[in-house]
């Protein structure tokens, strides 16, 4: 494939709109450009020339003499040698490294343990406080607890001091004429009362 | 006579300080024309264009004594021609800068003067286009599409990998669709 169609079909795949674009030349030269340019050219060279001849013809006349010299047969001998070179030779354990971890982790230790002894030595002391005030808290308890009792104590008395005062000590007869001047049908029916009220308890 | 000679031989005798000015001639004239248009769609105007010429033919005066004949002079007059351009661009970026213009505005106003000029029609919408690229894209899209010329070569000339000239094109055609899609 000639090149063009090549270039033609790459662009097809890429766009086929840029592909059908117009490729006529839009811009336009000055006549007779073309046929002047190498003629202008040279033109100024030799002006440029004479510019530089006239500036210094001294320098200019040395230009191209070259001063220095080379032994001979140098280019022809010269060679690069390339010494083949080791590559650095990197430790897989490195000692100072690993030193240096080991010194970081003792001061690391040292702190942890004193930490840990102070913290523990603090903790230890707030449990002992704690117990005190359990102990004192025990004590006052049972104190309280005593007190409670005597206040108990007292307290029942006074009860039975109550009940024994509502208790009324009457007689046998005293009771007879009581109960004669209940009817005897409100009587049964306490009775009963009573009965049945003991019968549902006991359900 | 010094016509019928190939590249190798004009400069051989121009080392040589045989008919330097002739042997001179007859290489301006056989390249003058495809580094002009390379030079021309990177500045744009014909001013210009003459302007970075003059500077390209000066240097390769200078230094063709100093030209290694392991590389083609084709090669070598390309890459001189390519480097002037971009080096004019960016001086004068520099000069716009300084105005607070922009030069790729600049461009685009350089096109907008030139005889002729109409954006309704498709070849100066593509120019409009062009001057859109970035300057990479740019050398790289107008060497491909218009010089036709093969990414070896293209290579050589911006020292460029042949891998990377590829993607430089293909991103400036992608580039220049969008713009005349949106335009």
């Amino acid at each position: 494939m000639k090149d063009d169609q090549q270039i033609m079909s790459e662009l097809s795949s890429i766009s086929p709109l840029v592909a059908d674009m117009p490729r006529n030349n839009p811009f336009e030269v000055p006549k007779g450009y073309f046929q002047e340019f190498s003629a202008n050219i040279l033109f100024q060279i030799q002006a440029q020339e004479i510019e530089k001849e006239a500036l210094s013809p001294f320098l200019q006349s040395l230009k191209k003499e070259n001063p220095y010299s080379v032994p001979p047969d140098y280019m022809q001998q010269f060679k690069v040698e390339i010494k083949p070179t080791q590559g650095k030779v990197v430790r897989l354990f490195n000692l100072k490294a690993v030193l240096k971890y080991e010194a970081a982790a003792a001061v690391i230790g040292i702190i942890a343990t004193f930490a840990t002894l102070y913290f523990s030595s603090e903790r230890q002391g707030s449990i002992a406080k704690s117990t005190e005030e359990v102990a004192i808290s025990a004590d006052g308890y049972a104190l309280f607890l005593n007190e409670t009792a005597s206040i108990d104590e007292d307290h029942s008395e006074e009860i039975i001091d109550d009940t024994q005062s509502l208790l009324v000590q009457m007689d046998a007869n005293t009771v007879t004429e009581i109960l004669s001047e209940i009817p005897e049908n409100e009587i049964s029916t306490y009775i009963d009362l009573i009965k049945n009220e003991d019968l549902s308890m006991m359900n | 006579m010094l016509n019928d000679l190939n590249d190798i031989e004009l400069v051989r005798l121009f080392k040589e300080d045989k008919n330097k000015e002739q042997v001179f001639t007859v290489i301006v004239k056989r390249y003058q024309e495809k580094i002009y248009w390379q030079i021309r769609r990177l500045v744009v105007s014909h001013t210009d264009a003459d302007d970075v010429m003059q500077n390209v033919f000066i240097k390769v005066w200078n230094a063709l004594d100093q030209f290694r004949e392991d590389a083609k002079l084709f090669t070598w007059l390309y890459r001189i021609a390519t480097n002037e351009s971009l080096t004019f661009i960016e001086q004068s970026k520099k000069r716009a800068s300084l105005s607070f213009d922009d030069m790729s505005d600049t461009l685009v106003d350089k096109l907008h003067s030139e005889k002729d000029f109409d954006e309704k029609k498709a070849v100066w919408k593509l120019q409009l286009a062009i001057q859109q690229l970035p300057e990479k894209q740019r050398v790289v899209f107008n060497l491909r599409y218009f010089e036709e010329m093969p990414y070896e070569e293209m290579s050589e000339i911006l020292e460029t990998s042949v891998g990377a000239l590829k993607a430089s094109y293909h991103h400036a055609v992608k580039k220049i669709e969008e713009y005349i899609l949106n335009h």
